[in-house]
């Protein structure tokens, strides 16, 4: 039996003029269900790349991925469409809240496409914005936003929630918030959760870590026993 | 070189960006194109025909004068300082034929100096005249008549109340050339005040033709053209104005002069008006005297010769009389010498007949003599050769006794035999008897043999006669034959007894043969006995003949002797009847001679008394002729004496006339040369400008005019919405580029190096679209304008001005809306420091919208909704200005389709629902209806004429009673009765569509007469025509399109005028099935001579449509230009709102909208936005369609100003389908956003 995702010699190339770059190189890694995976690695290691195929958001070029028993690599364009209004949760690291609409809005957004969606206010009170869902992202904070983002992620109720830098554009506190209600998401309700940082302090915290590095996978190590955000340092 | 990588940069960002680059190019080209189009079309109507009027030198001015033109007068014109040539020339509106139809020519004197003279004409074709009865015609139009070279030109004999002698040195012209004439743009000609009415062609001929004293036209041309003023300036106007003053004033002192000298003139005419007259008078009396005279004399010659002429008949009777006589006599002794004649010939003709009856008898007596005497030698001849011939009898009859005795001994011999034979016979029946009951014995034997032998016996005893016999004779032969047949006999006999001899028994049958042949024997025996005895008896007959032929012979002889004796006894009496005879005839002979004599004596008798009376005759003929001729001879005289009276009667009478004709002339002359003087204005001078004479000049400038402010409204709302564009897509590029212009600024460029990436490429696009839009649609534009104005005006050539400042204008605003909002956008970014540059600009908040305080609205739209909604209003300068975008194409489309709504529908409702006439005829004169009736009649026999009405039409200028406002193109048009005219012109209400009546208390006058005068019911208007005006009061008004009238009753019309009207037209309503239009002219016009012209409705309509599908090809250019305006509006408005977006469009992607909601997420805002665009569209286009369709509206052509709804459908789909199709090219872009854009971080 396989794992929940198994990514097996996944290749990604971009063509770049006359040069051919290798973005993800035969990169193969498993994750299981109701685990908390951090993909580790610098700028230019892959990671992004990584996360955009297991997104569904990009396509890989070579090798398969198979999420939940479904390979997402020999998914059609409206398959992929579906995989990532079904199955995936997305949060960004610039948060990419519609700007025109409050917080509840950007949540109901999401929602609106998806049949076994969350209740909007229950995801909204977890991830604790009850006080300003009425509230623009223009008016709400950094931290305040991600946590938009999160709820319009979680709302969908996804298989797979993929976060890329949550805390990347955001203070070392709030980033702290995000990763931990990340955190507690994990486990209270047993969804996967993929992060991927350049931060390898923070790498402690998650069931699972993938250290990548010029595309390829360097290695895999796992927490047996990981450490809460509130005790990480960085 | 250092700012090498910046220009770098700028290229790369047009070929990246090169759909935007060119959007905005294109925007510019069409903007500024349209604009600097439509605006150079005036300038190249007016350069065209600027250019074209100079090169002809178009007179400024015409003058003309009740008194015509001297020389003098041209020379004080040319003396005025604004004047620059003056030529004096000669015209005059005559009639010629043309296929059966007279029209009006125009006919103008060639001006003798052709390179200096004015109103020079083009030679299209052939040459200019050379001699003088040659002409040059204008080039035919449409209107105009179509001569050819080489035509011939009869002008008719009177034009009006004109004699064409009075006015041409002849009347025949032949066409050696084509010209066109300045003085005519348009295809019609002008009105005349003779004929039809209108002009339908234009005729030059050499000035030596016309027979005036005094020049009937002065043309002048002005010096400030030379200056640069063009004719269609307002300073034009205003130096013409007040030449015109300078003119007339001039005129009333060149009047002045005139008016002295003819004043001096006049004193002289007066006094010798007056010694003439007396002088005249005495001679006539004279005269008069010497007529009566002549009368008296006359009359006594008549009644002298009327009395010669009764001696003459009744000598002439008497005369006659006497010769009738005479002649009578002489009948009868010619009758009488024909009765003698006639008894002469009897008499010759009997004698004749005797003498030859006479000899006839001679003749005969002696051919009986003769006959008598060869009947006597023929009988003579005959006994003599009776007489031979007995004696030959004499011998036979010898020799008959001889045989008589002889044929005697035959037949006893003969008897014999018969007895011998019966014995036999009766020897074998007693045998056969015998052997009948007993055989044959030897007795028959002997018996047969006793037969033999007696046969034999026989046989011997036939030979012995036959010896005797002559040989040959029938008697020989029949003996040798009994003999032949004996001997036959006998041998059977033997034969027979052979048998019997044999031995054999005889039968009973042999012996019964036997006795058979006995018998036959027998028989023959008998035979011949008879045959002997029929010998005797006929030698006895022919005994006894001998001796009765002897007795006759000398019966004969007896016979002949008696003839001889009577022979001779005629031959005597003959001899004495022929004695007789002949003594007879002399004496006949001799009586014949002696009529004969008598005869010829009468004749001669005859004759000289026949001579006398021809003679006779003669003499009384020459004595009646010689009295004859005298009497026609003196009757001569009489009637010349009387030809001569007459003459001199009429001499006097013409004299007297021509006297009375020359002194009263020359009264009225003096007179009128006296009242002239005496008044004033009757010197003036009328002082015509190219808009008072030349047809549809004035129409052709309005008509640039109101090009001119269509180009007012159209291409700069077109170039508005263009700038509009322009704006928005710029502020939004460099938007878009904030944080590179940081970078730029950040690395020490100067802000306006930094500026000037931007600058340059707004400049580039800017500049390309003002090159390459003015460059095509200036050709372009006023071509198609014109060409479509070319159903109305014709000028040789069409050259494009291009208004410099205009295309200044457009270019200086196309720059603002793109260079300088670059600029002005940049400034305002780098005012920014450079830090906050190199942030991404904070996207702008979301904010609750105003519909949100309706909760009651806002909570029934659903999600999507709210959220187009709130994208809507957080821009809402973009919302304005894609709004506005749409608006502005959408009020495009709709001002066209309002304008096409406008003029399009004119033709079909005037000829189709409102007039109802089909045929004009034009009478040659103005007539009272009672006059016309005979015509009337005709008509409604004519199986395709339904209807027909008299009326009459006064061209006239129309204006309210105060004279503020003035409208041309009206007429004045009285029908025969107030109510008939409802059987050719449908009057109704405009907006209800309700009949109108004709009343005899006012007048009905169209709507646009009413809307333009603003006079309604009850209100006043002033009519002016026939050179006085009238005020009537409105009663109705009636909806027409087609120049404005003024419907009035005859009782109306008399009751405003105080006269009574004349008809001068009959409009007629024809059957759908009239057949050829040519046909039907044609016809009438040759059955009524009255008829002048016939005008057919359908050449109206058709016309109209004409003119008004020129208008439909500039208001479809307009259409079609503001679709593609549509077009580039829309697809810019949306390429940039998708992409300000694509961040938020990938965002919404990655959270698994598929693509029609990705699509719908942009496109509804898209839709909303040009729904609103085609409502605010509809209202602009209907205020810009009114406005434009009130600019150009001609006085002539009222326009429908209701705009269909359909327009606005048809708009609002074109706007739509803009849209649409502008949100399809966007699908494809939409799909082609990566996701990966939502990971990047702002820049």
């Amino acid at each position: 039996m396989s794992a929940y995702i198994e990514f097996t010699d996944v290749c990604k190339r971009y063509q770049m003029g006359d040069t051919v770059i290798n973005a993800v190189d035969h990169a193969g890694f498993s994750i299981e269900k109701g685990e908390l995976a951090i993909i580790l690695g610098a700028s230019g290691a892959g990671k992004t790349t990584i996360l955009n195929i297991l997104g569904g958001i990009d396509t890989s070029d070579e090798g398969s991925i198979i999420v939940d028993e479904k390979d997402v690599s020999r998914l059609n364009d409206s398959q992929l469409i579906d995989y990532r209004r079904f199955d995936i949760g997305f949060v960004f690291q610039f948060y990419n809240l519609i700007q025109n609409l409050t917080a509840k809005e950007n949540v109901e957004l999401a929602v609106q496409i998806c049949p076994e969606h969350l209740d909007v206010d229950e995801v909204m009170s977890q991830v604790g914005l009850d006080e300003r869902k009425d509230n623009f992202p223009s008016q709400l904070s950094g931290g305040e936003q991600q946590r938009v983002a999160i709820a319009r992620a979680l709302a969908k109720n996804p298989k797979l929630l993929l976060c890329d830098e949550p805390t990347g554009a955001l203070d070392y506190v709030t980033g702290k918030m995000i990763l931990s209600l990340l955190q507690d998401t994990c486990k209270k309700t047993g969804m996967t959760v993929v992060l991927i940082t350049h931060n390898s302090s923070i790498a402690p915290m998650a069931d699972r870590v993938i250290r990548m590095r010029s595309g390829k996978v360097e290695s895999v190590t796992m927490n047996e026993n990981p450490m809460p955000v509130s005790e990480i340092e960085w | 070189m250092k700012k090498k990588a910046l220009f770098k940069d700028t290229f790369r960002e047009i070929k990246k960006s090169l759909g935007r680059f060119l959007s905005i190019m294109l925007i510019i080209a069409v903007g500024v194109g349209f604009f600097v189009g439509v605006k150079a079309t005036a300038p190249s109507m007016y350069g065209t025909a600027e250019d074209y009027f100079s090169a002809q030198n178009l007179m400024d001015v015409e003058i003309l004068s009740t008194v015509g033109f001297s020389r003098e007068d041209a020379d004080a014109v040319a003396e005025l300082d604004e004047i620059k040539h003056v030529t004096l020339t000669y015209s005059a509106d005559l009639i010629t034929e043309n296929n059966g139809e007279y029209v009006v020519a125009k006919v103008m004197a060639i001006p003798a100096d052709m390179e200096n003279s004015i109103n020079l004409p083009v030679l299209r074709e052939g040459r200019m005249p050379t001699g003088e009865d040659e002409c040059v015609v204008i080039k035919s139009t449409l209107l105009g008549v179509p001569y050819a070279i080489g035509d011939e030109i009869t002008f008719e004999e009177y034009a009006g109340e004109t004699v064409t002698d009075d006015v041409l040195s002849r009347r025949s012209f032949k066409v050696v050339g084509i010209i066109e004439s300045p003085l005519y743009i348009s295809y019609s000609f002008g009105t005349s005040s003779i004929g039809s009415g209108s002009i339908s062609s234009y005729i030059m001929i050499p000035a030596e033709n016309f027979l005036y004293e005094r020049y009937t036209e002065m043309y002048v041309t002005l010096k400030c053209h030379d200056e640069g003023i063009s004719a269609f300036d307002e300073e034009y106007d205003e130096i013409l104005s007040q030449l015109t003053k300078k003119l007339e004033k001039l005129g009333i002192r060149q009047y002045n002069l005139f008016a002295d000298e003819t004043n001096a003139q006049i004193a002289d005419a007066e006094e010798e008006y007056n010694e003439g007259k007396e002088k005249a008078d005495k001679e006539l009396s004279e005269a008069r005297t010497q007529l009566e005279d002549a009368r008296k004399q006359i009359d006594d010659g008549l009644l002298a010769l009327e009395q010669g002429w009764k001696d003459y008949e009744a000598g002439s009777e008497e005369a006659d009389k006497q010769i009738a006589d005479a002649e009578r006599q002489l009948r009868h002794a010619e009758a009488s010498i024909q009765s003698g004649k006639k008894e002469l010939a009897a008499g010759i003709a009997e004698y004749e007949q005797k003498k030859k009856e006479t000899e006839a008898k001679l003749k005969d007596a002696r051919a009986q003599l003769d006959s008598g005497w060869a009947e006597y030698n023929a009988g003579k001849s005959e006994y003599e050769k009776a007489e031979r011939e007995f004696s030959a009898a004499t011998a036979e009859y010898q020799d008959a006794i001889e045989e008589y005795e002889q044929a005697k001994e035959e037949y006893e011999q003969a008897q014999r035999a018969v007895s011998m034979a019966q014995a036999t016979l009766d020897q074998i029946k007693a045998q056969i008897d015998q052997e009948e009951s007993h055989t044959i014995s030897a007795t028959d034997l002997a018996i047969l043999q006793a037969a033999l032998e007696a046969s034999k016996a026989q046989l011997q005893n036939y030979q012995e006669q036959l010896s005797t016999m002559e040989p040959g004779t029938p008697e020989y032969i029949e003996m040798e034959q009994k003999i032949a047949d004996l001997e036959e006999s006998i041998a059977r006999q033997e034969e027979e007894l052979a048998n019997l001899s044999v031995g054999s028994e005889v039968s009973k049958e042999e012996m019964l043969e036997a006795y058979d042949e006995a018998q036959a024997a027998l028989d023959d025996a008998q035979r011949e006995l008879d045959e002997a005895k029929a010998q005797m008896d006929e030698a006895d007959a022919q005994m006894a003949e001998y001796n009765e032929y002897k007795a006759q012979l000398e019966s004969a002889e007896s016979e002949l002797n008696s003839a001889r004796i009577e022979l001779e006894a005629g031959e005597r009496e003959y001899e004495a009847g022929k004695v007789e005879a002949e003594r007879q005839l002399a004496a006949a002979a001799q009586e014949i001679e002696d009529g004969k004599r008598e005869l010829e004596n009468a004749k001669a008798s005859l004759k000289s008394g026949q001579r006398t009376l021809k003679k006779k005759k003669a003499e009384a003929q020459k004595e009646l002729d010689d009295a004859h001729r005298q009497l026609v001879d003196s009757e001569e005289q009489l009637d010349d004496a009387q030809d001569e009276y007459e003459e001199g009667m009429a001499e006097y009478t013409d004299s007297m006339a021509e006297v009375e004709k020359e002194l009263s002339s020359g009264f009225n002359r003096i007179q009128n040369a006296k009242s002239m003087i005496s008044d004033v204005v009757a010197g003036k001078w009328y002082v015509l400008s190219r808009e008072d004479i030349m047809v549809n000049y004035a129409n052709f400038r309005q008509d640039a005019m109101r090009i001119d402010a269509i180009g007012d409204v159209f291409p700069v709302f077109f170039l508005m919405v263009a700038a509009l564009v322009c704006l928005t897509t710029m502020t939004r590029m460099i938007d878009e580029q904030r944080t590179q212009m940081g970078t730029y600024k950040a690395l020490g460029y100067t802000q306006f190096e930094t500026a000037s990436k931007y600058l340059v490429y707004a400049a580039l696009a800017c500049v390309g679209g003002c090159i390459v839009g003015p460059v095509a649609l200036s050709q372009i534009l006023p071509r198609v304008i014109f060409g479509a104005y070319s159903i109305l005006y014709s000028l040789p050539y069409f050259i494009i001005k291009v208004p410099i400042g205009m295309l200044l204008v457009s270019v200086v605003v196309a720059l603002i809306c793109t260079v300088a909002v670059a600029a002005v956008v940049c400034w305002k970014e780098l005012r920014t420091t450079t830090a906050a540059l190199m942030r991404p600009k904070a996207p702008k908040a979301g904010k609750k919208i105003f519909l949100e305080k309706l909760p009651w609205l806002w909570k029934h739209f659903s999600f999507f909704q709210k959220l187009t909604a709130r994208n809507l209003l957080r821009y809402k300068l973009r919302l304005f200005m894609t709004v506005l975008g749409i608006a502005g194409c959408m009020a495009l489309v709709v001002a066209g389709f309002g304008l096409n709504n406008a003029i399009s529908p004119i033709s079909d409702i005037q000829y189709g629902e409102l007039s109802r006439e089909d045929v004009t005829f034009y009478l040659n004169q103005t007539s009272e209806k009672e006059k016309l009736d005979d015509l009337i009649t005709q008509l409604e026999e004519d199986p395709r004429v339904e209807s027909q009405i008299c009326v009459v039409t006064y061209d006239c200028k129309a204006s309210d009673p105060e004279g503020k406002v003035q409208m041309e193109d009206t007429f004045v048009f009285v029908p025969e009765n107030k109510d008939s005219i409802a059987e050719i012109i449908n009057l109704r209400d405009p907006d209800t569509k309700t009949p109108v009546a004709l009343t005899d208390d006012g007048a009905v006058i169209t709507n646009k007469l009413s809307k333009k005068l603003g006079v309604g019911i009850g209100d006043e208007i002033c009519t002016t025509f026939n050179d006085k005006t009238y005020t009537m009061k409105v009663t109705g008004i009636a909806e027409c399109y087609i120049y404005n009238y003024v419907y009035i009753s005859p009782d109306y019309y008399e009751k405003v005028t105080g006269e009574k009207n004349g008809y001068s037209q009959v409009i007629l309503c024809c059957t759908d099935d009239m057949g050829s239009h040519d046909a039907f002219s044609e016809e009438w016009l040759a059955k009524d001579s009255r008829i002048v012209s016939a005008y057919f409705t359908d050449m109206a309509s058709n016309a109209v449509k004409d003119t008004m599908a020129s208008l439909s090809i500039v208001v479809f250019v307009m259409i079609l230009c503001a679709g593609v305006l549509a077009f580039i509006v829309v697809y810019n408005l949306t390429n940039i709102n998708i992409s300000e977006r694509v961040r938020e469009i990938a965002t919404v992607k990655v959270l698994g909208f598929n693509h029609k909601e990705v699509n719908m997420y942009i496109f509804r805002e898209n839709i909303i936005m040009s729904v609103l665009g085609v409502l605010v569209g509809s209202f602009l286009g209907y205020l810009m369609a009114q406005f434009i369709i009130q600019t150009v509206e001609v006085s002539m052509v009222t326009f429908s100003h209701d705009i269909k709804f359909v327009s606005y459908l048809y708009s609002a789909c074109i706007t739509m389908g803009f849209t649409v199709l502008v949100n399809l090219f966007m699908t494809k872009r939409m799909k082609a956003i990566s996701m990966v854009e939502s990971l990047k971080a702002i820049e």
